[in-house]
């Protein structure tokens, strides 16, 4: 469901949410040039689930949704009223790239809903395409409903619960199966692990893919790339920005030879024709990071998966550069 | 029973008290793929937990009275650890590693198939929880009634005995829960901390079993 903000961001969100009477969150006094800022955003509903602390904020036309994790809060959806068709954050767009890897992306899976904003995008650009949302807390999919003018209907329907007890129980096979299911910089272990990547590739139609988004910031980020690559024989990188340090991280995973950046383009090409879509697919699937991805990072299994202790470990950007 | 033998008993209650908790952590990691990380799969734990020690302390009250020696108590603790140790393993087993498609319900180990096939998902994740652990947490259960028959040597003295039973495993208790959680878990699958726990309890009913505990009182 996420994006992960860097951390100038998160305090200045934390501004934010003090601003409307939230300064028990406590970092307000750590970024005083963002207290200025705060003032033009207001807090819509603060909500809190079993799950989460969720917070939604307007700030001019812009309704962002965070949710608030260890007294940081963190972007996990933003929509822009004045201009629903639009991605407005960066990373949402980049993982539309996935949709140039099936031969005819026609049904896909999305686990964490957030705002529900690129389900919205797909129904709303692909008139015959299909796409499932798997979202675990009940208060994300009314917020959504709410603010965010998520519509279902016969081809975006939404249903709650995990995501990977969802792929487990149900048959289904889908052309792309699309990976946010954060909470703030958290990711339930079992969607992290080589059997759960298996059970992705087992729902995946021929020529189908997985497109993940991943926070770049800690070991995590190698142990998830390790993991595809176990699982997967191709892991695509695209990343939002220049250098790691200030990107997100969208990973495809896919089976069947590397696909060739011609051929990759040719296949975006024909979407864009067809679909017009608002993001040109193109220019996105262009953006492929033809470099070699990190090496050894440790492959996580659903015997032993330690992402708690992982996230705890900053990356090194460095070592990539 | 020796005052140094009493002290022994007691250390061993110390340790089985780790390796319950530690063990009860431990299995929230392979319901998880199975039944989620919503809330009802601790319900699930805990409540077997609770069940298996409501079953063991009373019938092990009772065998206490009718077998008032630690060999007895021993070999139920080693029974335990052998179902720990083979158990939860067997029930994770997979039949097959990444089949195609068509056999994937040939492939499923026990646990997988009690995930998908319940209609009920927080059903099946207590059921799941009462097949890994309630036959051996009612057998490690009968340690302090057993504990409290042997140690007992007056009824002036009853009340302090009970008393230190249930505080010393309850120690136990707490340093399973947060040490597993916060060490263990960091550093190893959960199978090995199983093993580790099994391997602990192992330990507990050789040492039981050598102790030749014998009651205090007799009826």
């Amino acid at each position: 469901m996420a994006q992960v903000t860097r951390r100038g961001a998160i305090l200045g969100s934390v501004a934010a949410a003090g601003a409307a009477g939230l300064g028990a969150i406590g970092l307000l006094a750590a970024n005083r040039t963002a207290e200025a800022q705060a003032s033009r955003r207001t807090l819509i509903e603060r909500r809190e689930s079993q799950y989460n602390t969720i917070y939604v904020v307007r700030q001019g036309t812009v309704v962002t949704m965070m949710f608030g994790v260890n007294e940081q809060l963190f972007s996990e959806s933003a929509y822009d009223t004045a201009d629903p068709g639009r991605l407005v954050f960066q990373y949402t767009q980049m993982m539309m790239a996935g949709l140039a890897y099936p031969s005819q992306p026609r049904m896909i899976l999305e686990i964490g809903l957030g705002g529900g904003r690129m389900a919205s995008y797909i129904r709303d650009e692909m008139s015959d395409a299909s796409i499932t949302c798997v979202e675990l807390d009940p208060a994300v999919i009314e917020l959504a409903r709410e603010h965010f003018a998520l519509r279902e209907d016969s081809r975006l329907r939404v249903v709650q619960g995990d995501g990977r007890i969802h792929l487990d129980r149900n048959r289904d096979t889908y052309d792309m199966i699309k990976l946010d299911a954060y909470r703030g910089t958290f990711v339930p272990f079992h969607l992290t692990t080589r059997e759960f990547y298996q059970l992705c590739r087992r729902r995946l139609r021929t020529g189908g893919c997985v497109t993940q988004n991943i926070a770049p910031d800690t070991l995590l980020y190698d142990a998830a790339i390790a993991t595809m690559k176990e699982v997967f024989a191709n892991v695509d990188e695209y990343w939002t920005g220049s250098s790691l340090g200030t990107s997100s991280v969208i990973a495809v995973a896919y089976d069947g030879p590397r696909k060739t950046a011609q051929q990759l383009a040719s296949a975006a090409q024909a979407l864009q024709t067809r679909y017009s879509f608002r993001h040109a697919l193109p220019d996105i699937v262009a953006r492929r990071r033809e470099q070699p991805l990190p090496t050894g990072g440790r492959v996580l299994t659903d015997d032993f998966a330690p992402v708690e202790s992982l996230r705890a470990i900053e990356r090194n950007n460095a070592r990539r550069q | 029973m020796t005052r140094n033998r009493s002290i022994l008993l007691l250390a061993l209650g110390f340790f089985i008290g780790i390796a319950v908790m530690g063990l009860q952590m431990a299995m929230s990691r392979p319901l998880t793929p199975y039944f989620g990380s919503d809330i009802f799969v601790w319900s699930s734990l805990i409540s077997t937990t609770m069940l298996s020690m409501m079953v063991g302390y009373y019938l092990g009250g009772r065998l206490a009275d009718r077998y008032p020696n630690s060999v007895f108590l021993g070999v139920c603790v080693l029974i335990a650890a052998a179902y720990i140790a083979i158990v939860p393993w067997a029930l994770q087993y997979e039949f097959l590693p990444d089949p195609d498609p068509f056999f994937e319900g040939l492939k499923r180990s026990v646990l997988s198939t009690i995930g998908s096939e319940t209609p009920s998902l927080p059903l099946g994740a207590i059921l799941a929880s009462n097949l890994m652990m309630f036959i051996p947490f009612t057998l490690l259960s009968f340690f302090s009634p057993f504990c409290i028959r042997l140690l007992l040597a007056d009824a002036e003295h009853g009340g302090r005995i009970a008393g230190s039973v249930y505080s010393i495993t309850t120690f136990g208790n707490i340093i399973g829960v947060l040490g597993t959680s916060l060490g263990l878990m960091a550093v190893l699958g959960s199978q090995h901390i199983i093993w580790i726990m099994a391997g602990i309890l192992a330990l507990c009913g050789v040492g039981l079993i050598l102790l030749r505990g014998k009651a205090n009182v007799d009826a």
